[in-house]
């Protein structure tokens, strides 16, 4: 029903949300490489103040992001766990055959827990300020060099943004199918091994017949509109390399710089 | 921008052998409104493929402002033509609205300042400009079709096709929709084809081709095709509303009026029967 | 069997958790009674999904009770009342042939009544009459659904649903796309049900037409709310769109201006023409 709603995009116009998405894509790929650098408090403590900033700068409520978390709490606990019960360096607080709880492996398991945050953090503020299909153009133009290499640059470009397009037609449509089934008896979620791979079946066989459908027409209105494969088109959305993006870049740079830096007060 | 078509003998033939279309010849006057009839399947649609170059002929010629369609007129002729299709889910490419609307403009190679000032305009005359940032997911059925409209007319076409655009709407949409169309028309004496088997859309269309099994079985006025009943049983419609309660007042003896009527001009005859 | 349903003081909130929670359906109060012929309308997004997906179990309300059958249908039912629910209330969807799936017609058409507990021998021999009811002819059974013309498809999607033999069958817009001699057989049909097998019939469209020529009862949504419950005659006098007006009606309005008051709102050509008729004997 909520068919606007895809990823957790929330559309604004903080400076942020008005970036180009290539410099945005970018900013967040090289923050994401320098929490995989950080390794002390000192520049951890850096980084989060970074992530608050940039909450802060698109106008979204710290609340609202650390939330997105919660569906990676488990994985998170996990690897956190696993590295304070296993750590076999550093001076012990407490052991029991091969569980050993140190100082090092908390400590470890803190840096872990942290690094997990911030990248999922990181993840989401560029998906909460940039709409797919924004990210799609972002993409196509950082991949942009593969084209001298034969790589069909604007078709996949094309692709992705169809692809985004009919998510939520073809959601609309499973749902619609899942309920018809419902009512021709079908529960999901019982019966033997046979019985649910033919549940399963009627869904599946309907969906990819009305993939095909859609396709087929869609291709027609592809036609009508002049399209062809591998053909110069202009664009019509305009993302201007503005000096907010420059900007961003040269801080995250820095901000790069500093990381490195600070790996050596530990 | 006034465009005339011109069908030759032409014949369709499917891959898998299915005949479509059967040594049609008509001819549509350049500014007018045609409603093209039929059953499903009967071969309305495969007409407006061949008509865009989305379909080649088998055999036969097809005209366009006299030039004949082939492989190297067909990039020049398309420009004359925007088709609006049935399903209104299965037509939008863009992000937003003012983007779909652009996608044919894009595809045109065209300056940004331009296509915008396109784009405006397409999407004023259908009056979706309101919604130009709108996600297109977020609309109704029949404001689908207005965008899907908008992009044909951003291209400037001279042949405005309705391939059964308006069967999947409710009745509010489907009457706004013809009435854009109509103001559309006179505005920029576009050449309009409906493709439709809605007896409704026949009102005020300059001429009706009528299909059955791939053979042209009609061929003029729609108050011609009213009387003929022959031909409305091979075509499984019935004349519109009106006509059948002229027919009803006809077998209680009465002689209401040959031409068309539409439910006002009913009301008046009923009117002066008192 | 008491085919009554029931629907008291129900509301349905989508995603309650949620913030920007949107109401679809308020303090809906509803008796509906065997046998009943009903069309539904509204705008899109007026809640008529919302509430025929109630009478299912497909969704179940936020607060109210929704009794079918003299079964209250909520979160926790067991499975094995919810699907003796479900197979008495049949649906039909926008687009039925969306659904299909088997090998064969007769399969798919097969697939309902035998997932609620008939012999695979009883589904099929039931599948085969209702599919030459709706006009398909033996030699199409063994064949792929897939196969068949777009006209086809929706008949043996709509036998599927049939086949089920429900005594409560929902149609969302069932003839959207269908040619007029299509759409009329798919009503005619219904229509047959109804006065036949005395099936409760729950029809959603859009087309006045079909209203005029086949409700008994036109319940009206908008916003959630049920903005009007009466009979057609009634409905079209209050509804204030002219466009989406049937032509009886259009030419009724039309000649009431012109000074002609018939005695009843006309709702198909017959009615008209007996009504002046009448009229003019005077």
């Amino acid at each position: 029903m909520n068919k606007a709603i895809f990823g957790n995009y929330l559309p604004g116009n903080s400076n942020i949300h008005r970036m180009n998405p290539t410099a945005k894509i970018l900013a967040t790929l090289l923050v994401i490489t320098w929490i995989l650098f950080a390794n002390n408090i000192w520049n951890y403590g850096l980084l989060v103040a970074f992530a608050v900033f940039e909450t802060y700068l698109a106008q979204l409520k710290l609340k609202t992001v650390l939330k997105a978390i919660k569906p990676f709490i488990w994985l998170i606990m996990f690897t956190v766990v696993i590295q304070i019960i296993f750590s076999p360096h550093g001076s012990s607080y407490f052991s029991w055959g091969p569980i050993k709880i140190t100082n090092y492996g908390i400590q470890l398991a803190g840096l872990i827990f942290i690094r997990f945050v911030l990248i999922i953090i990181q993840a989401t503020l560029l998906t909460m300020t940039t709409s797919p299909n924004s990210i799609a153009s972002g993409v196509e133009k950082l991949i942009a060099p593969l084209r001298y290499v034969g790589v069909p640059v604007e078709t996949i470009g094309i692709m992705i943004s169809i692809a985004l397009r009919f998510v939520p037609t073809l959601m609309e449509e499973l749902q619609v199918i899942m309920d018809a089934q419902r009512l021709r008896g079908v529960m999901f979620n019982s019966g033997g091994f046979i019985k649910r791979c033919k549940n399963i079946i009627s869904l599946i066989i309907p969906i990819l017949v009305s993939s095909f459908r859609h396709a087929d027409n869609l291709a027609d209105a592809l036609g009508a509109s002049g399209y062809e494969a591998n053909q110069p088109r202009s664009s019509y959305r305009q993302y201007h390399w503005n000096l907010t993006d420059s900007i961003t870049i040269i801080a995250v740079i820095l901000l790069g710089i500093a990381v490195i830096l600070m790996r050596t007060l530990s | 921008m006034q465009s005339k078509i011109e069908f030759k003998t032409v014949s369709f033939v499917y891959p898998n052998q299915v005949k479509a279309l059967n040594q049609l010849s008509f001819k549509i006057e350049a500014g007018k409104k045609i409603a093209l009839i039929g059953k499903n399947g009967s071969g309305k649609s495969t007409i407006a493929k061949l008509i865009d170059g989305l379909l080649s002929a088998t055999s036969g010629k097809i005209l366009i402002d006299e030039i004949e369609l082939n492989e190297t007129t067909i990039a020049d002729l398309r420009q004359k033509i925007g088709i609006v299709f049935q399903n209104p889910e299965d037509q939008i490419i863009g992000a937003t609205v003012e983007e779909d609307v652009a996608f044919g403009l894009e595809n045109r190679n065209l300056q940004f300042k331009l296509m915008k000032k396109r784009v405006n305009q397409a999407l004023q005359d259908v009056g979706m400009l309101e919604y130009a940032n709108i996600n297109p997911n977020l609309l109704s059925g029949g404001q689908k079709q207005k965008v899907s409209l908008a992009r044909s007319l951003a291209l400037q076409p001279s042949i405005l096709i309705l391939d059964e655009a308006t069967s999947m709407l409710d009745p509010i949409a489907k009457s706004e929709i013809k009435h854009i169309i109509s103001s559309l028309q006179r505005k920029n004496k576009l050449t309009v084809i409906y493709i439709t088997h809605d007896m409704e859309m026949l009102e005020n269309v300059d001429q009706v081709l009528a299909l059955d099994h791939g053979d042209l079985v009609f061929n003029g006025k729609p108050e011609k095709l009213y009387h003929e009943t022959d031909i409305l049983a091979q075509l499984a419609i019935k004349p519109p509303f009106t006509e059948q309660i002229k027919q009803l007042f006809k077998e209680h003896g009465y002689n209401p009026p040959v031409e068309y009527l539409d439910d006002r001009g009913l009301s008046e005859w009923i009117t002066k029967l008192f | 069997m008491d085919n009554k349903i029931v629907l008291k003081n129900v509301s349905y909130t989508y995603a309650p958790e949620n913030i920007d929670a949107r109401q679809a359906l308020q303090n809906i109060n509803l008796t509906i009674n065997a046998g009943e012929f009903i069309t539904i309308v509204g705008k899109t997004g007026s809640g008529k999904s919302t509430l025929v997906r109630l009478l299912n179990g497909l969704l179940t309300a936020t607060s109210g009770e929704v009794i079918v059958k003299q079964s209250l249908i909520t979160k926790k039912m067991s499975k094995k009342a919810l699907l003796k629910i479900r197979s008495k209330v049949g649906m039909i969807f926008q687009s039925p042939e969306n659904q299909l799936f088997a090998d064969t017609v007769l399969d798919d058409v097969s697939f309902g009544p035998q997932n609620f507990g008939k012999s695979k021998e009883e589904a099929e021999q039931l599948a085969k009459q209702i599919l030459t009811e709706v006009g398909i002819s033996a030699d199409l059974f063994k064949r792929s659904p897939f196969e068949l013309s777009g006209g086809q498809m929706r008949r043996v999607a709509i036998a599927g649903v049939l086949a089920m033999q429900p005594s409560i069958l929902i149609l969302d817009e069932p003839t959207v796309g269908l040619d007029e001699i299509g759409r009329n057989e798919i009503l005619t049909m219904i229509k047959k049900l109804n006065e036949q097998q005395h099936v409760t019939i729950l029809l959603i469209t859009h087309n006045m037409q079909v209203v005029s020529e086949f409700a008994e009862r036109v319940i009206m949504l908008d916003h959630g709310q049920i903005l009007s419950d009466t009979n057609p005659q009634t409905f079209f006098m209050q509804l204030a769109n002219e466009a989406s007006l049937p032509d009886s009606v259009k030419i009724y309005k039309e000649l009431a201006k012109n000074g002609i008051n018939l005695e009843e709102l006309p709702l198909n050509k017959k009615q008209l023409v007996d009504q002046v008729l009448k009229k003019l004997a005077k």
